[in-house]
């Protein structure tokens, strides 16, 4: 995806918003950029379902201490005792458990997404979070000083691009779950961690490559000739003058690399590598659905859509927002 | 031996067929299609004779997941395969056809009669019958049983198969472990000597006698093992022999192989030096035998829903089929559901759980219905409340040691006061193995929500399936350093006797650092003492013997009796003379015929 370079030029973009009839008034980068996303309802829907699913991620909390939602509570009288479906048609759907239950155990459906899509978004979440500040760094760096550092770190980058993440992933995933303990770390917190870790871990190299092609860009830009020649330091050119102009793409891709981490957190748990059972996750709950498709698609279903409604909603309020953020951007 | 254990097995089958067919009205009237042929009903293979007739002719067309690990039969481990020798590899003694008066009793094979014990039974004597030949004509002598034997230690190249009952019972093990004699490949003019005595002697051509290191009164069984089936030497040699003898065994039996790709599939044809008068297991009917092997498991059950396959020859059809042949009347007639003789327990380490009480507290805890429905529902098992599962000596799933509520779901109160005894009044905190596949995850999450019920606190620690038994729970180093107080194991029987199915798991001369199969490291006297009685008492005492061992084992409070496992079968409408073979709890394939002569 490209990403124009360049700080906002704001003059050519004021034209048509003035000629709207309102008085001319000078208005912020952020002001511009929340009007034009304003005006993008696929954006904006994106951005409240977007919303609504953090909430909701955010409440299993609560929620789950206050034991208004029962996720690992099983319920054998919800089950075909036979040969453990559940009992009725779309997966034992009823008042009591509006999505049904899971089979073999009958565990309340709904309430496992709903945990499911916090194991989910917070795993992703951090995994961001992680890749592009690894990403910004070292993008920052190899773009700012150029010469031999670009050279070493972006060999870097190259060769994490076209390494077999998948398949490292799930060997190293491995290789830490048989080991156990690490330090404090044990059991669940410490696949956790690792998931986090790996995926963010080998998340960071295409937000580098972006954020270090931006930066060679803009240290050319006058303002910063401008500031080094009255004697600013790496360090202040770095932070004030770089960084912020950096911010519209760090927001841009940060929104677009979320569901692609979800995704992949989620493929990681349907090979059974993710975190341990019985703690809800969206891959490990298709991973059971595959195996009774045929007799029941229901229980496939309800996942599946959870993931595939929040991965479309990051990527179109992703879209919108650098549609809003950089105009310029092409399509 | 097996008065008590055939009887009550027969009871369970029919209790469950009779639920099943109360539930849905009555069976055969209901529903559309074709009302099934006379004589197929739903379970009627595993107590009764399906479609007894005499017609010859036809192919006998079977499916198959995969190919066998061998077809040599001394490196054959699947039950499934030990079923298909009797196609092709007969033995001293083998398991009869079909008698429901007597399950899983031996009858005399290639021998005229089973074997001569002494009075120690150190020494079994067989007399070889009349007329017995190779497949190319050449007749099945004594010798062709004492080189079987010395290539059995030859375990560089004969791997795989159930060896470890032979090795050090037919050979002096200098060091307790690995036989003196190394094999016919390595050592042809040696073999193997117990006691200064060879292991197997050869007055004549049709006399064989084995020397044991120790009694074994149950040795017909090891008899009836493909182990100790004959093989010529000639045949044994180049490129025919040692790791390629698979490619084509030569026969003994009715039937031998006439096509064999390990990728897609083999073909059996008559074997007409086999005489029919030498043979009182076997009437084969139909002339040929095919097996054709297909990856996808739901395409094969498709295979045999269309009728285009006759029957799975190694295992359970698949959950999707499964829900189908339960619920169209004209499938289910078609379906067999048998107990199959395999434990699902729980292994609860006292190497972590030192204090008997405390372990005693997960007896009452557990929850078996939820961990029933997680293991696939009642057509996939039963809950079980004795160790012992039904075909052994000592089956009674009546008695319930620890009776942990009406329904097996717990006894909150019980397992309470356990804790108490123990100490630990508000529970303690441990880990659980279990294989993260296939049903593992849920057995293990029914497992820790019975348990927090009695403030046991339980963290799942999976393991993998290619090391979990190897590397994982049977690793007293692993166990100690992954601090597992509680693990997932599943176990069935080589042979239907109580050191067949109980000395490798339980024994503590089957007791090693690595890679063994008593994960809970046990050497209690009791136990060890009960099976060493059990392998010099005569059959008669069997019983009494299994039902004080599984008590001692209870009363040790290691492993807790889940489930008893079921299988899920099909055979086709067209299929005649079907029945179980009682041990392996598949269908007699040599027996079988087809209605249509097609």
């Amino acid at each position: 995806m490209a990403i124009s370079a360049g700080e906002f030029e704001t003059t050519t973009e004021l034209a048509p918003e003035a000629g709207e009839g309102k008085v001319i008034e000078g208005r912020s980068l952020g002001q511009l950029a929340w009007a034009r996303l304003r005006k993008d309802k696929v954006a904006m829907a994106g951005g409240v379902v977007s919303l609504i699913l953090v909430l909701i991620a955010i409440a299993a909390w609560p929620l789950q201490w206050l034991g208004w939602i029962h996720p690992n509570d099983s319920n054998p009288d919800a089950l075909n005792i036979a040969n453990s479906m559940p009992g009725g048609p779309f997966g034992g759907a009823s008042w009591e458990h509006p999505f049904g239950v899971d089979p073999q155990l009958g565990r309340d459906l709904m309430d496992r997404v709903i945990v499911g899509l916090q194991t989910s978004l917070s795993i992703a979440g951090a995994a961001t979070v992680l890749a592009m500040v690894i990403g910004v760094t070292v993008g920052v760096l190899a773009g700012f000083f150029g010469g031999w550092v670009d050279s070493v770190l972006a060999r870097i980058m190259d060769i994490l691009l076209a390494f077999p993440v998948l398949l490292f992933s799930i060997a190293l995933l491995v290789i830490l779950r048989t080991i156990g303990e690490i330090g404090p770390l044990s059991g669940n917190t410490l696949s956790y961690v690792a998931l986090v870790a790996i995926i963010g871990g080998f998340g960071w190299a295409y937000p580098a490559r972006i954020i270090r092609g931006q930066t060679l860009s803009l240290r050319e830009k006058e303002f910063v000739e401008a500031s080094r020649s009255v004697g600013a330091r790496n360090g202040r050119i770095v932070f004030k003058e770089l960084l912020p102009n950096l911010v519209a793409p760090i927001l841009v891709y940060a929104t677009l690399l979320l569901p692609v981490n979800i995704l992949t957190e989620a493929g990681l748990s349907f090979l059974g590598v993710g975190l341990n059972p019985p703690t809800a996750s969206l891959g490990q709950m298709i991973d059971q659905a595959s195996r009774v498709m045929r007799i029941d698609p229901t229980y496939l279903f309800i996942p599946g859509l959870t993931i595939f409604i929040t991965v479309l909603a990051f990527n179109l309020f992703g879209d919108g927002l650098r549609d809003a953020i950089d105009p310029k951007s092409s399509r | 031996m097996s008065n008590y254990r055939r009887t009550a097995r027969l009871a369970a089958v029919a209790a469950v067929g009779a639920l099943v067919l109360a539930a849905c009205g009555g069976g055969d009237e209901g529903g559309g299609g074709a009302a099934p042929a006379a004589g197929h009903e739903f379970n009627a293979a595993a107590t009764r004779i399906v479609n007894p007739n005499d017609a010859t002719g036809g192919t006998l067309r079977l499916g198959g997941g995969s190919d066998c690990d061998s077809w040599d039969p001394a490196r054959a481990y699947y039950g499934a395969c030990w079923n298909m020798q009797r196609l092709y590899a007969r033995k001293l003694v083998d398991f009869g056809s079909f008698d429901p008066a007597n399950a899983t009793a031996l009858a005399p094979d290639l021998a005229t009669a089973l074997g001569e014990p002494n009075a120690d039974f150190t020494q079994f004597t067989y007399h070889l019958k009349d007329g017995i030949k190779f497949e190319d004509g050449s007749p099945i002598t004594s010798a062709d049983f004492k080189w079987a034997l010395k290539r059995l230690y030859a375990t560089d190249v004969i791997n795989g198969g159930p060896n470890s009952y032979f090795l050090c019972l037919l050979s002096d093990c200098a060091d307790g472990v690995n036989p003196d004699y190394k094999g016919a490949y390595k050592d042809p003019s040696g073999e193997p000597m117990v006691k200064g005595k060879p292991a197997i002697e050869t007055p004549d051509d049709k006399t064989v006698i084995f020397n044991l290191s120790q009694p074994y009164a149950s040795f017909d069984y090891l008899a009836a093992m493909g182990p100790l089936s004959p093989i010529p030497q000639v045949a044994d040699q180049g490129d025919t022999g040692g790791e390629n003898y698979t490619q084509n065994p030569v026969s003994s039996g009715p039937y031998k192989i006439s096509e064999y790709d390990r990728d897609t599939g083999i073909t059996f044809v008559r074997n007409d030096q086999w005489d029919q008068a030498t043979d009182t297991i076997r009437k084969p009917k139909v002339d040929t035998v095919t097996i054709e092997y297909i990856s996808n498991l739901d395409d094969l059950d498709q295979r045999l829903k269309a009728g285009t396959l006759d029957a799975r020859f190694d295992g359970d059809t698949q959950p999707t089929f499964q829900a189908e042949q339960f619920s169209d009347p004209t499938l289910k007639a078609h379906t067999d559901n048998p107990v199959d003789g395999a434990l699902s327990y729980i292994v609860v380490f006292p190497q972590n759980i030192p204090n008997a009480d405390c372990r005693k507290a997960l007896f009452y805890g557990i929850n078996k219905v939820t961990y029933l429905t997680a293991f696939g529902g009642t057509n996939n098992g039963e809950i079980a409340h004795n160790l012992t599962p039904a075909g052994l000596p000592g089956y009674d799933n009546t008695i319930d040691m620890y009776a942990n509520g009406a329904d097996s779901s717990g006894d909150v109160a019980k397992a309470k006061e356990e804790l108490a005894a123990c100490g630990q009044p508000d529970g303690f905190d441990t880990n659980l193995a279990f294989v993260n596949q296939g049903t593992g995850p849920q057995r293990a999450a029914a497992i820790k929500e019975a348990l927090a019920r009695i403030g046991v606190n339980v963290d799942l620690k999976p393991g993998e399936a290619e090391t979990y038994y190897s590397e994982y729970i049977g690793s007293t180093e692993s166990v100690k350093s992954n601090k597992l107080g509680i693990g997932l194991a599943g176990w069935g029987a080589d042979f239907p006797t109580t050191n067949g199915f109980w000395f490798a798991i339980s024994h503590g001369k089957a007791n090693q650092k690595t890679s063994d199969s008593n994960y809970p490291d046990l050497d209690d006297p009791t136990v060890n003492g009960l099976m060493d009685k059990a392998l010099t008492a005569p059959s008669d005492q069997w019983d009494q013997i299994g039902k004080d061992l599984d008590t001692a084992l209870m009363n040790a409070a290691v492993f807790i009796p889940m489930v008893h496992s079921k299988s899920v079968y099909y055979r086709n409408d067209r299929l005649t003379n079907v029945y179980s073979t009682q041990f392996f709890g598949l269908y007699d394939w040599v027996n079988m015929g087809v209605s249509d002569g097609a």
